[in-house]
């Protein structure tokens, strides 16, 4: 009954609404088959798409379903609470089809996530291949245990790009490089767990990759799980919300290697920490492999119980430093090759001598070069590249006011700042006024009333007057043309 | 927590295509433009360097061209997601990006308006290794460049780093004046040369007042049955 009455909703609300609302509100709601009282009761994916739609058209869906013959039953919007992640409708997409091909619906290109949404044009209903499987679908005791794996798993999650043979080493990461090393020879010995420390795009999650990634080399069908830190937390949220946490518990227990990224995400998450902690001592127990990444020595985590903090140093820690000019340049040569593209030597020493904090910030740069490259047509050497990084190595676009115009001009011409302001006309006062007006116009995007207002009342006459006064005196003169100049750098640099 | 009410008055422009950004041959914009429809055809991968991050002052193209490449990628058959993050700000950044990184290209538009938010650093930053994972694109755009940004969350401006980052630069003067000169050929408008000069001359120089002074203007003279002219500018706007 409830089925029914909500399709004679949908026909008219289809009819009665822009595509785009009904497509971003409406269609992403499911009718709950589990509503066993009078009420026709309806799934939002999230909270925000159920406050907008009880919001805007629950009192139309209400109306259009007592035409259809529910006056004794009541509309409801409900979020699904069962899966906070994506659960693809089952009917939405063939069996055979999810189990042969591990392919399933995505049913984030179906709903709106947020009422941000409002902006989105079209949730195009696709099918979408999922390398990892990552929700808990279903009640894990109705599950077999290798299907549990698979919806909890991450078992394509290891990216095969890092690996040792793309790592450049360096001063910088030799012995986290050894070490990782060690372990890819040895899993699960003396170097139990490798806790990885650094800063950001420092290599950290290279290292980590590339161990999985050797461990699989040796042993395909070994279970390495790489995953971040906010993921088994998710994981086990749901896990939680499903009465699931045995199924959890014995996936991540029975992994041959768990490498978990930037670990100081479990800082104040006292329970995921709790499932960590036991995770981890069973792990060691059963001498698997654990790697962990953090931004910073164990012992300066702040919001981590001290009994993980004593653990993580049971095996050997090491440290990754920001690399050094010539890692710089080698990386950035390397990260070209990848891209089928070449990278001069002095090229790329003029990009690793100006870009020196991270290996991500190298990273963005050699693209802008690689994309300005592409769109010219020319050959990356030093001109080209100190051409297309301009702005990148610009700091910041210093927005100007004219309040700071005013100040650095009457500092320029030696005038008091209240001169700037008054009423006098004499020369001295009145040219450094008129060059600030000029500046004002070109470097803000105040209107000419507004300059004249901030110059003491002016009308825009002035302003005008001033401007093209102070474009005359730049064709005619070096020294107003040499002011200028000296300003513009002043207040942009 | 009580579940918050969204109430935005906000939605995708019909007229923030791609074709009607106007961008100056051999320029950086062209660039960037050019790169925006190159990433959208050829559905670059990550490791490619998907994500664009676009920066300069307001009014200068950002928020038209990361709808114009939503507008784009629909067209391509791709699932899109634009979030205005200034609008969005107070909401909870977990509720409003969950699930997002779904989509294949997701726009960010304004993230400068985040900065220092600790929830939405972190969200965000989750959102960057979710999409990462999940072989999507970002496409941001900020008011400075990604060191400028102001964000506590390292692990957050190093990720913005990685991306492919372009500044967009200010319009000039003459370019302001074409672009409003073109937008009202497309509203019908008639406007002298005069009559433009005047209104440039006369309304905030920022390019969405100068728009949104067009617009009014447009109004006006459909109330008035009359051209663009300096005495309607004058009687419209009490200049």
């Amino acid at each position: 009954m409830a089925e029914v009455i909500w399709q004679h909703c949908l026909g008219h609300l289809q009819a009665e609404l822009p595509a785009q609302q009904f497509n971003t509100w409406i269609k992403p709601l499911q009718i709950d088959s589990l509503s066993a009282d009078q009420t026709v009761r309806l799934i939002a994916p999230n909270r925000f798409v159920k406050d907008w739609v009880v919001d805007k058209f629950l009192d139309r869906i209400n109306e259009l379903a007592s035409e259809a013959g529910s006056e004794s039953m009541p509309v409801e919007v409900g979020v699904n609470t069962k899966a906070p992640g994506f659960v693809a409708p089952a009917s939405a997409i063939p069996q055979p089809l999810m189990a042969e091909s591990g392919i399933q619906l995505n049913p984030a290109a179906l709903h709106p996530v947020a009422p941000g949404a409002q902006q989105l044009i079209s949730h195009k209903a696709s099918i979408v291949a999922a390398p990892k499987a990552k929700e808990i679908t279903a009640r894990p005791t109705a599950i077999p245990n290798n299907r549990a794996n698979k919806v909890i798993g991450h078992p394509d999650s290891l990216n095969n790009y890092f690996r040792f043979d793309t790592f450049i080493e360096g001063k910088s990461n030799q012995l986290a490089l050894a070490a990782a090393r060690q372990i890819a020879e040895n899993p699960g010995g003396s170097y139990n767990p490798l806790f990885i420390y650094g800063g950001v795009g420092l290599g950290k999650t290279h290292l980590m990759h590339a161990v999985g990634n050797a461990l699989k080399a040796r042993k395909p069908d070994a279970k390495i799980v790489y995953l971040h830190s906010e993921r088994f937390v998710a994981d086990m949220v749901k896990a939680l919300q499903l009465n699931a946490i045995n199924d959890f518990k014995r996936f991540y227990r029975s992994v041959d290697a768990l490498l978990i990224d930037d670990i100081q995400f479990f800082a104040g998450k006292e329970r995921s920490q709790e499932e960590f902690f036991h995770t981890f001592n069973a792990l060691l127990e059963g001498d698997h492999q654990m790697i962990l990444t953090c931004d910073r020595y164990p012992k300066e985590i702040n919001g981590l119980e001290e009994r993980l903090k004593s653990r993580f140093g049971w095996g050997l820690t090491v440290a990754v430093e920001p690399p050094e000019l010539e890692t710089r340049v080698a990386i950035l040569i390397e990260k070209a090759l990848g891209l089928h593209v070449d990278l001069p030597h002095d090229a790329a020493f003029f990009i690793a001598q100006r870009i020196s904090s991270n290996v991500r910030e190298l990273e963005g740069a050699l693209k802008r070069v690689i994309a300005s490259a592409h769109f010219t047509g020319r050959a990356i050497d030093v001109p080209m590249v100190r051409d297309s990084l301009k702005d990148l190595l610009a700091l910041q676009d210093r927005l100007v006011s004219i309040d700071n115009i005013q100040r650095t001009v009457a500092e320029h011409y030696k005038i008091k700042m209240s001169d700037m302001l008054s009423k006098r006309r004499t020369r001295s006062v009145a040219r450094p006024r008129q060059v600030a007006m000029a500046m004002a116009k070109k470097l803000t995007n105040h209107s000419l009333p507004e300059i004249g207002e901030a110059f003491g009342g002016r009308d825009h006459t002035t302003v005008l007057h001033a401007c093209r006064k102070v474009k005359e005196l730049q064709d005619s003169s070096t020294e107003m043309r040499e002011d200028l100049k000296l300003l513009t750098r002043l207040l942009t640099s | 927590m009580p579940a918050q009410q969204l109430n935005l008055a906000l939605s995708l422009a019909d007229d923030t295509h791609f074709d009607n950004f106007l961008a100056a041959a051999q320029t950086s914009r062209q660039q960037v433009l050019s790169t925006l429809k190159l990433q959208c055809k050829e559905q670059l991968s990550p490791s490619a360097g998907a994500n664009i991050l676009l920066w300069g002052a307001t009014g200068s193209g950002l928020t038209h061209l990361l709808q114009a490449a939503c507008h784009d990628a629909v067209a391509c058959g791709q699932s899109i997601q634009y979030l205005p993050l200034e609008a969005m700000a107070s909401y909870p950044a977990q509720d409003v990006l969950q699930g997002l990184a779904a989509c294949q290209l997701i726009c960010l538009d304004n993230i400068q308006a985040v900065a220092g938010i600790a929830e939405w650093e972190e969200a965000l930053f989750h959102l960057f290794n979710q999409v990462m994972t999940a072989g999507g694109r970002l496409l941001i755009s900020a008011n400075a460049a990604p060191r400028a940004l102001c964000f506590q969350l390292a692990d957050l401006e190093s990720r913005l780093a990685a991306s492919t980052v372009f500044q967009l630069p200010q319009y000039s003067e003459a370019e302001k004046a074409a672009i409003v000169q073109f937008r009202a050929a497309r509203l019908g408008l008639i406007m002298s040369e005069e009559a433009l000069g005047f209104l440039m001359n006369r309304a905030p120089r920022d390019l969405h007042s100068l728009i949104d002074h067009l617009h009014r203007l447009d109004g006006f003279a459909l109330q008035y049955q009359s051209k663009a002219t300096i005495p309607l500018m004058k009687k419209a706007f009490g200049w």
